[in-house]
């Protein structure tokens, strides 16, 4: 043993030092990736952001990215009562109004939405979201009398008018409202894309609330991968998606609902009937704009899975997929392509 | 000098291979599981407070009191990973949402202004829900 002492000695030390060496010490983070971070919560929702490149140039792109969605925060929060939004709604029936130049792009996006969706987006369901009182201590289910009322006031082609080149928007219709809420983050997540990719920043993705853009390649060439949520778990993943340049949203009934006698009472209201999609469980739409993505996402959920996925499919640059109720998947043709595994379903 | 003991003599060879593979394979059964990383710790931002780290404990549970607009939200850390057990929000969906265990994973109290990352290279850049 005498004459082994200095091997064993130096072999005990090498093995000891192994450890130390190759495995980072437990207290310690686990390493994260060179991306410029920041969370913070806005309009209701928590917002994310990684922005890649140059430090400091990023860093500067970041924090403008970051003012430019508080400053539009600031005309589209309808909750907020001195929001342009909640002003425009409460100026129904009282003829046009001077309009930021946003928010009029954004209902004349809207508009084409509502055209293109045959309807199954219509933000003008803000009245019954209302009623419903989704999200208060006390949520409620308006009768059928209550429902035929509220719908008289809901539907776009009647309540808006965009104005044009010298008058402004308005809402024709007194107690008429508009809930631009989805639309209105997703062009929010677009117009922080532009300021990061103006800003300097090699590539960089947005989400706020699961409505999400990304554009470029991270470092080493890698896509952005992004999770679909389980409907049943909200810490599962259905499916991974890979994405470059592209905006992704999904709508789903476990978003924003109370639940009555067993059944599940959700914020994705059928704008013909006024009560919530049955069709569904979530949809998940792919776009080249998030307001596009997440217009379509509402859309195609309240349509289902037969009509919702052929309306995707006319549509261009477009690709969805839908979960039913009893858990099976349908997509448009070109959604499998974008999913890790490529096997057309999660 | 010339009649000192070798270091490293051929039978020794034996001897450093079976510490250095017993080593090895101890390190190797230490990792945590591939693609499952194991969570070290999590960092939290409440209210309009600054993000603040806290290690998961090595054993048994570490509570956490986190104050935003609507009262105190409870989080409790675990070898294992985070929960929130009580919120003051109107329908406690980060209750709901059960405990976080993987790095980039997150809970998130919208009304009472409460977020936990599990810090950690995330396996997914984002989710769309």
């Amino acid at each position: 043993m005498g004459r082994h002492a200095p091997v064993i000695c130096l072999t005990l030390l090498v093995a000891l030092a192994v450890p130390g060496c190759w495995g980072p010490p437990s207290s310690a983070p686990a390493p994260t990736d060179d991306a410029v971070r920041r969370s913070f919560f806005l309009m209701d929702t928590l917002v994310e952001m990684a922005a890649y490149g140059d430090t400091s140039t990023t860093t500067d792109a970041v924090e403008a990215a970051v003012g430019e969605m508080r400053r539009l925060e600031a005309i589209f929060d309808r909750h907020a009562p001195a929001s342009f939004a909640a002003v425009f709604d409460r100026r129904a029936g009282r003829g046009p109004t001077t309009a930021p130049v946003e928010f009029i792009a954004l209902l004349r996006a809207s508009a084409d939405l509502v055209n293109a969706s045959e309807g199954a987006f219509d933000p003008t369901v803000a009245p019954l979201l209302d009623a419903y009182r989704f999200g208060e201590d006390e949520p409620r289910i308006p009768d059928d009398g209550e429902i035929g009322s509220l719908l008289s006031r809901c539907r776009w082609s009647a309540v808006v008018d965009t104005g044009d080149g010298t008058v402004g928007p308005s809402l024709r219709t007194s107690g008429a409202a508009l809930d631009l809420g989805g639309v209105a983050k997703g062009y929010v997540v677009d117009r922080a894309l532009d300021v990061l990719r103006r800003g300097g920043c090699s590539a960089a993705l947005v989400n706020a609330g699961g409505d999400l853009r990304a554009f470029g390649r991270k470092p080493g060439g890698a896509p952005f991968r992004i999770g679909i949520q389980d409907p049943d778990d909200q810490q599962a993943i259905r499916g991974v998606l890979q994405v470059r340049d592209r905006a992704v949203a999904t709508s789903g009934d476990y978003e924003r609902y109370f639940e009555r006698d067993g059944l599940r009472w959700h914020h994705l209201l059928d704008p013909t009937t006024g009560r919530p999609g049955r069709l569904s469980r979530s949809s998940t739409v792919v776009a080249s704009s998030t307001m596009v993505a997440d217009a379509l996402a509402t859309a195609v959920f309240v349509l289902g899975p037969r009509r919702g996925v052929a309306l995707a499919e006319r549509l261009p640059d477009v690709e969805a997929a839908v979960i039913a109720p009893d858990g099976t998947w349908s997509a448009t043709s070109g959604f499998a392509g974008l999913l890790e595994d490529e096997t057309g379903e999660p | 000098v010339k009649n000192a003991p070798k270091a490293v003599r051929p039978l020794d060879l034996p001897f450093l291979g079976a510490i250095l593979a017993a080593t090895m394979a101890t390190w190797w059964w230490s990792l945590p599981p591939a693609g499952a990383p194991a969570p070290t710790a999590v960092q939290v931002m409440a209210g309009d407070g600054p993000t603040t780290g806290y290690d998961l404990p090595r054993e048994g549970e570490r509570r956490v009191d986190l104050r935003g607009p609507l009262g105190v939200t409870t989080l409790v850390l675990t070898p294992a990973g985070a929960r929130i057990t009580t919120s003051p929000c109107p329908h406690h969906r980060c209750v709901g949402q059960g405990r976080v265990t993987r790095p980039g994973q997150a809970l998130v109290c919208i009304p009472n202004r409460v977020l936990v990352h599990v810090v950690g290279r995330p396996r997914l850049d984002g989710v769309t829900q």
